[in-house]
């Protein structure tokens, strides 16, 4: 199994991206401002976060088929190239969830709309100095029109009912921004017959992180009406999306294992983006997925633990607590 | 009941709480099971409930997953940036 440290965005890019977007921010006056605030507010994992959190894959990426395509020969593009893909990118995301977060209504701030906006065009613009081609120009607007189309569609679902396996296509159209920073590595070193399994490393992965989330969401969803895709499932079907979980939820969990189901769906797709990956080959990009995958099976043993002893211990208690005649 | 608990319960529970093999084995296959650890009709009984009687779907599920929280969940959103 490939190793990897427990960050594995380097400290420099890290601080060049940070570098570029207080920049970017300066020059925007109080509405910059309020972006950094967001930035900064938002919850950071790993070291000093949660202790589960792992560097996104739509940031390392890049850099890996990069280095993949060089093949170790001497660097050709001009210095800044990686800088740039990744700030692109970054500001494409960071578009995107501030548009989610508006709509949601975890970011209140309405003139953070216009800066959603600002940063699209700084992402075009950055892209364009290094890929300028209508081919590249055609799919970054048409990964944005996917993306934004798809949360639209995910969230109709989970709101009508439950998002069931339908959905799933659509977890991955969710995140088809995310292909933009190595789709434009592959063309600019005219490698584009890497991009079919690039994407089904990215879709996998991207299915595979988004039922996480939903686990990790379970209640907050819920509660606020959505039936995200792991309720769904656990639900059976999908019901009753107000107050409280219901027994049926409860039961899913506590006596069938629905979460580790649905662990064993995660693992299929990391399974899944293994494979596309170690086709490539791309031997990071199958260590990354493997990593996900041992952060999930070290989940699912402390789920085991916390379940049975719930069931088990939990039984044992409740008789100890009844009168000796009747147990 | 504490007081009451055989051996053989003990080891059962023990080891399905900490194997999820054997708590699985215990769904699926529960005689076979509670007959290798030797359990008696009261025990079985015993076990059979707790995996399956109602009342223990009381539980508080918002309690029960911000224990998950706790146990390192795997998160791949990323938008603020790390301290180095």
């Amino acid at each position: 199994m490939g190793r990897f440290p427990s960050s594995l965005i380097t400290p420099a890019a890290c601080r060049s991206l940070e570098r570029r977007l207080a920049g970017w921010a300066r020059r925007r006056g109080p509405a910059g401002a309020q972006l950094l605030e967001y930035v900064h507010a938002a919850p950071r994992f790993g070291p000093g976060g949660s202790p589960g959190g792992i560097d996104p894959y739509w940031l390392l990426l890049p850099g890996w088929v990069e280095v993949h395509v060089r093949g170790g020969a001497h660097i050709t593009r001009r210095r800044p190239f990686l800088s740039d893909i990744l700030w692109a990118q970054y500001c494409v995301f960071l578009f995107v969830r501030l548009h989610d977060d508006l709509l949601d209504g975890d970011c209140q701030t309405s003139s953070m709309s216009v800066v959603g906006c600002g940063l699209l065009m700084e992402a075009e613009r950055t892209f364009a100095r290094q890929v300028d081609t209508p081919v590249f120009r055609t799919l970054f607007r048409d990964a944005i029109d996917t993306t934004c189309e798809a949360g639209l569609r995910i969230d109709a679902l989970q709101r009508n009912g439950g998002a069931r396996r339908e959905v799933l296509p659509a977890y991955a159209a969710a995140a088809a921004i995310f292909k933009l920073g190595t789709a434009a590595v592959c063309m600019a070193y005219r490698r584009t017959t890497m991009t079919p399994l690039l994407y089904r490393f990215c879709d996998e992965i991207a299915i595979a992180a988004q039922i996480m989330d939903d686990i990790h969401d379970l209640d907050i969803d819920v509660k606020s009406g959505r039936i995200n895709y792991a309720a769904a499932c656990l639900r059976n079907g999908g019901v009753d999306a107000s107050g409280a979980a219901p027994d049926d939820m409860a039961k899913a969990i506590l006596r069938d294992d629905g979460i580790g189901a649905l662990a064993d769906e995660v693992e299929r797709h990391l399974r899944q983006a293994m494979r596309a990956a170690a086709k490539l080959p791309l031997p990071p990009a199958v260590a990354y997925a493997e990593h996900v995958r041992d952060e999930l099976n070290a989940f699912r043993k402390s789920l085991h633990h916390a379940r049975a002893k719930h069931l088990l211990l939990g039984h044992l208690e409740r008789i100890a607590r009844r009168p000796i005649a009747e147990r | 009941m504490s007081d009451e608990i055989s051996p053989q319960l003990a080891e059962i529970l023990k080891d399905a709480i900490h194997d999820e093999k054997v708590f699985r084995r215990l769904q699926t296959e529960f005689d076979k099971v509670t007959s290798e650890y030797d359990l008696d009709e009261k025990d079985k009984t015993f076990l059979r409930n707790a995996m399956e009687r109602p009342a223990a779907f009381d539980v508080d599920l918002i309690t029960f997953l911000n224990a998950l929280h706790k146990v390192g969940f795997v998160k791949l959103s990323w938008v603020g940036f790390r301290r180095h």
